[in-house]
């Protein structure tokens, strides 16, 4: 096919907006919560003391059962559904109740973004009148589309850390087709002893409040959280932000450590800034780092970022805010990208203080106006996957 | 108007064919129809050692891997021929389940439990679905993009929409694609190579065009 | 410590899953990782299980493993050390 045809499809190609969004996590059940308790540089990881989830008490970012229970009361019968569920189907109502839209109607879809779902009803102590059907993935996802009336079946993505921007990117190719008018993507995920103890065993969790790209930093805290963004073909008058570019890749060297020559992550980053077909500077675009605050993965963005020279880019990492999400990270960062960039407000690093990453890298360190138009979100995780979205201010 | 035709551009632009299918399941491999290797009446465990005895051998990482990414490697690997020339970046993986990584995750679970709580490592690791899709990219070299689905049955609609948007738009023109799950010692891995056809040299007898009737009928999944 | 180092190698060839494997095959004083049987990162982890489910001994840090972890006599001498 010629250039030009090409470049037709791409300028007529749907746009997709940002219409709306939800933050759950333990800062608050808001977006708004949420993001205030970041720009006030306020921590959700809190020492937990609970031997149904690990013998010792350890950091993570941990969701009141209580609190959650009384929200979803509002809603509907709380012994209905588990908490992964009440988690989604909180976000999902706020999320839509900001916008006046029928989502019932086939041109919506529903995507579920999780690593690991219900996995707590493995442990046959957890919710014994649930029926354990609902540790498979897609009938979770199917009990929180009938709560909602959505007429299509929901997706499911699960890939690892990276789901949640997997998601995002999935769908918005399908608004840009054209397949769809509207898409509700919610990335959750709960903290369990099942994804506790296999961390542990990793040795990949820190003793403390995690210190992404800092010179002591010494593994992740786990976090549980639901993100819900919802995207269109058609703006709505307070959202002025666009998907600007997408890629998924994977590093072909190992299943669980990361590159040590940033393979993925740099074709990924490099396809991305590639199809965004735009001047990229540290003037006008921030990144949204992964930044786990492993060993390893910071040390393997850090390459990334100066083989595409971005590494000058002001950039974030929000772990210390939220723990690893895992399935929601990507959604819940790539919402306070979007929210950083209405705002003019960049968020900063929490838990860095010592630049500890064999390049330099231009880390937030406060809460900081500026006026952005880009961000680009990168992810990364288990089984060598890497993912990287651009997001855009019009 | 001019939208509409854009729309239908894009999507018949995706002239593309299902080169090479491989379907194993009940302990038969099959493929292209053909039945290439059978071992009745053992378990699983035997029956893909025995498999990857006789199409690999070479590979001793195969038996650290758990069920499904043994199931995935050895279906790949009967499929490998189709793009072992084809740069690594320009090849696409999309996975789609039921039981995601049930079946590892149940095995994790083992090893946590209250009064022998010793959680393994490496079990661990492929308590994720998308693990498969690290090994067979591990092993083949393939750096370009993948993804992994979840839904009860084989949705050849969605699926085949972000393949057609994969090969219109991401720079992939090879794709490893289909349906790949393990649960409770019930498999079935049906998957298929789906080509650009400007990439064909057109030395195929029988051209499957890639179509969701034919995608559909090629995969399957009636487990 | 002849004894346990036979052990050990079975055990090791077990819960990494070495096929055709002998415990003859392994050098008890050749390095496990890189060169030898070709350990990765994750072998690594689940020798520092089998330490503690086995032997009752914790290793609380990768760092700490690496050292102890060189060859199946280090292992051993580690083990014969720290046992009570």
């Amino acid at each position: 096919m010629k250039l030009e045809t090409w470049n037709l499809i791409f300028e007529i190609m749907n746009k997709v907006y940002f219409i709306a969004d939800n933050i759950i996590s333990s800062l608050g059940f808001t977006t708004s919560e949420n993001i205030d308790a970041i720009e006030k540089q306020i921590t959700g990881i809190n020492k937990i003391s609970d031997k149904t989830l690990y013998q010792q008490p350890f950091y993570a970012s941990q969701i009141k059962n209580v609190f959650l229970c009384n929200e979803f009361s509002k809603l509907s019968d709380y012994k209905e559904y588990t908490k992964f569920e009440k988690m989604c189907i909180l976000s999902i109502t706020d999320a839509i109740n900001k916008i006046d839209i029928e989502f019932t109607t086939p041109d919506t879809l529903f995507i579920l973004s999780t690593t690991k779902g219900n996995i707590d009803l493995l442990n046959l102590n957890c919710c014994p009148t649930v029926s354990r059907e609902r540790a498979y993935l897609w009938k979770t996802a199917e009990i929180i589309k009938n709560y909602f009336n959505f007429y299509n079946t929901p997706i499911v993505v699960s890939n690892a850390c990276i789901s949640g921007v997997i998601a995002i990117i999935t769908a918005s190719r399908l608004i840009e087709q054209g397949l769809y008018k509207n898409i509700i993507v919610c990335g959750a995920d709960i903290l369990t002893e099942f994804v506790i103890s296999g961390f542990q065993s990793f040795m990949a969790l820190s003793p403390q409040i995690c210190k992404p790209f800092d010179i002591n930093r010494n593994g992740l805290n786990l976090g549980e959280g639901c993100g819900t963004i919802i995207l269109s073909n058609k703006p709505n008058k307070e959202n002025n932000i666009i998907y600007c570019a997408g890629a998924i890749t994977n590093d072909a060297n190992h299943i669980s450590g990361p590159s040590r020559t940033a393979e993925g992550l740099s074709i990924a980053i490099n396809k991305a800034i590639k199809q965004s077909d735009t001047n990229l500077n540290e003037n006008n675009c921030f990144v949204s780092a992964h930044g786990t605050a492993t060993p390893y993965n910071d040390e393997m963005e850090a390459i990334a970022f100066e083989r595409n020279k971005i590494n000058n880019f002001p950039t974030v990492g929000l772990k210390g805010y939220f723990g690893h999400t895992l399935g929601a990270a990507g959604v819940i960062e790539s919402i306070a990208s979007i929210h950083s960039l209405k705002s003019n407000i960049i968020h900063s690093t929490l838990g860095f203080e010592e630049h500890g990453v064999s390049i330099p890298v231009n880390i937030v360190t406060k809460t900081t106006e500026k006026e952005n138009e880009f961000c680009i979100k990168v992810a990364s995780g288990f089984g060598g996957c890497n993912a990287t979205a651009i997001f855009q201010k019009i | 108007m001019i939208k509409l035709v854009a729309k239908k551009l894009v999507r018949n632009i995706s002239n593309n064919i299902i080169s090479k299918s491989c379907r194993i399941t009940n302990n038969t491999i099959i493929v292209n129809d053909k039945l290439l290797f059978e071992n009745n009446n053992v378990p699983f465990n035997v029956f893909i050692k025995n498999a990857y005895k006789y199409f690999i051998n070479n590979y001793p990482k195969f038996f650290k891997m758990d069920n499904l990414s043994k199931l995935g490697i050895i279906a790949v690997e009967l499929l490998s021929d189709e793009f072992k020339s084809i740069d690594g970046k320009e090849i696409g993986v999309v996975l789609v389940n039921s039981a995601s990584s049930l079946d590892a995750d149940q095995t994790f679970q083992k090893t946590i439990v209250k009064d022998n709580y010793f959680p393994s490592p490496s079990v661990f690791v492929y308590t994720l679905p998308n693990i498969v899709i690290g090994e067979i990219c591990i092993k083949h070299k393939i750096y370009g993009e993948s993804s992994f689905f979840v839904s009860q049955n084989f949705d050849s609609t969605f699926i085949y929409n972000i393949v057609c948007d994969l090969f219109s738009r991401q720079g992939i023109n090879t794709a490893i694609v289909g349906w790949l799950d393990f649960i409770d010692n019930d498999y079935l891995a049906s998957l298929c190579i789906i080509k650009k056809i400007s990439q064909q040299k057109s030395n195929y007898n029988e051209m499957i065009n890639f179509t969701i009737e034919n995608f559909n009928n090629t995969i399957k999944n009636d487990i | 410590m002849d004894e346990l180092i036979n052990n050990l190698k079975i055990e090791i060839i077990e819960a990494l899953n070495l096929e055709d494997v002998k415990a003859e095959d392994i050098d008890t004083e050749a390095p496990l990782f890189n060169e030898g049987l070709g350990l990765d990162s994750i072998d690594a982890l689940e020798l520092i299980v089998l330490i503690e489910k086995k032997h009752g001994i914790k290793i609380q840090s990768a760092d700490e493993g690496k050292q102890i972890l060189y060859s199946v006599k280090t292992i051993a001498e580690f083990i014969i050390k720290n046992k009570k």
